[in-house]
């Protein structure tokens, strides 16, 4: 079966490129080793491919790929096997923008899981997870100053229905179908200034208690303080309605800020913070919900002229969660990619996650094209210590094309 | 007044409420948020969602359910791009 998929999206690919003279085509694709401490060695595959084919000046074609399968079952969740597409068609002219398209998961070979369908009842029957089909349309109407536009997604997931305690009801059915549509009106005004009312609602045909309500109203700000430097700020009231919503989380306000910044010809750094904040009624008083800190900083080495040897470094911050008792979900990260010879390139990377993993990885590349190279990687990668300290190491062959 | 004025004031006014946000308690109450600018519509997190409370909107951005979501934060660990707050 996903021969046959993968033969056809191959096929649709090909056929796609053949009608346009100029399709941006990006594609991203890992095979690999992973060798788990006292386990045995187990393979893995992955495929990232993008397409944006113009069929004419105003329409545009795309499709995208993502295909990830691993011989063996790394978590209790993790799908051994899973492959989501998109395919969608653009109209875009001045005054009319319309996008319509499919998106759709396959899902194999994972243990059965609890899924809460109903928050009110204590599921004794396990989903398996097969599939997720979407198909949405969106419609904008207006130009650069003034613009109203509106979208509907429908979503069926599909399960295979397991029953460990052996209490079979026949009520239960293997899919579950979510609508959510909104609509929203943005108002530019002057040049740096601009105001935004929306509306959203889902709503969940199987059971009403997951349905909301959300309206919003905001306002951004973007501006050029210097020919390398750019300000932009955000700040939306946002008020939801839903049976299953905690009532503190009724009424938030999102601000946030970005400052980006070409400090050097070769030296870009970019700073931002995003802060989602709530009211509570009933205290009559504001608390902070979550906060996003993010910055970063990428040096492009002068001796290579395309830019491509580089030092990067960055952060996401994300404090608010590890005070609220979740594990702290911030992460630092570092990568670097030298030119030694022509087209040859050596790098390093680092990613930090303290209470989830800790990552390492060399890399040797050829690059062939500009952003087109093919890789050998290698990663060691240790758990954190309240996820058992398990130490993993990984051997990837990779490839990406772009043009 | 100046436009640059005006504009400077705006600004200082969006980090005075940043700072005036991020002064107050802390909520008692969690929730997961998509930054979308960093998600890159892979799937992974809509993969390992126990409560399928991931859908995607029209630009293949991921956006979480906040009625379905457990907080169980599977998704955040994932997450190839760190985008998941």
């Amino acid at each position: 079966m996903s021969t046959t998929r993968n033969l056809l999206i191959l096929v649709l690919t090909l056929l796609c490129l053949s009608l346009s003279a100029a399709p941006q085509f990006i594609l991203h694709q890992e095979n690999g080793w992973q060798q788990i401490k006292d386990q045995d060695k187990t393979y893995f595959t992955r495929l990232d491919l993008n397409l944006e084919l113009p069929l004419s000046k105003e329409i545009t074609f795309s499709f995208s790929d993502y295909l990830y399968w691993h011989d063996a079952e790394l978590s209790k969740q993790q799908q051994r096997f899973s492959n989501r597409i998109l395919a969608a068609m653009q109209f875009r002219s001045k005054y009319i923008a319309v996008k319509t398209g499919y998106q759709g998961s396959q899902l194999d070979n994972s243990s059965p899981i609890y899924i809460f369908f109903d928050p009110e009842d204590f599921p004794f029957y396990q989903y398996q997870r097969r599939a997720i089909h979407q198909g949405f349309a969106s419609l904008r109407l207006g130009d650069e100053d003034i613009s109203f536009s509106v979208y509907n997604i429908a979503r069926r997931t599909q399960s295979d229905l397991h029953y460990p305690f052996g209490f079979e009801r026949e009520d239960i059915k293997d899919y579950r179908d979510d609508y959510y549509s909104g609509g929203s009106f943005r108002m530019q005004m002057g040049e740096h200034l601009a105001l935004i009312a929306g509306y959203d609602r889902s709503i969940h045909p199987h059971n009403v208690a997951y349905d909301i309500q959300s309206r919003e109203l905001g306002a951004e700000l973007g501006y050029q303080l210097k020919p390398l430097l750019f300000v932009s700020a955000a700040c939306t009231w946002q008020n939801r309605t839903g049976s299953n919503l905690a009532p503190i989380l009724k009424n938030q306000f999102i601000s946030s800020m970005e400052l980006s910044a070409h400090l050097l010809p070769e030296l870009y750094t970019s700073l931002s913070y995003l802060n989602r904040s709530v009211y509570d009624q009933k205290q009559e008083q504001g608390f902070l919900l979550s906060e996003l800190y993010q910055a970063s900083i990428k040096y492009a080495l002068n001796y290579d002229p395309s830019a491509m040897s580089h030092i990067t470094l960055g952060t996401r911050m994300r404090p608010a969660n590890k005070s609220a008792l979740h594990p702290d979900t911030s992460a630092y990260f570092a990568e670097t990619d030298l030119k030694l010879l022509p087209a040859i390139y050596l790098g390093a990377e680092y990613t930090g996650l303290p209470d989830f993993y800790t990552q390492w990885g060399v890399r040797a590349s050829y690059s062939f094209a500009r952003y087109s190279d093919v890789q050998l990687k290698y990663l060691l990668s240790e758990q954190a210590q309240r996820l058992g300290s398990e130490e993993s190491t990984q051997l990837i062959l990779g490839t990406n094309l772009r043009f | 007044m100046n436009k640059n004025v005006v504009l400077t004031l705006v600004i200082l006014l969006c980090l005075c409420f940043l700072l005036v946000f991020s002064a107050c308690k802390k909520a008692t109450q969690n929730e997961f948020n998509i930054e979308k600018k960093a998600c890159n519509g892979c799937g992974r997190c809509a993969s390992v969602c126990p409560s399928d409370a991931i859908y995607y909107d029209g630009d293949n951005k991921a956006v979480i359910d906040q009625s379905k979501c457990t907080k169980c934060g599977e998704c955040v660990a994932i997450c190839p791009q760190h985008a998941i707050y």
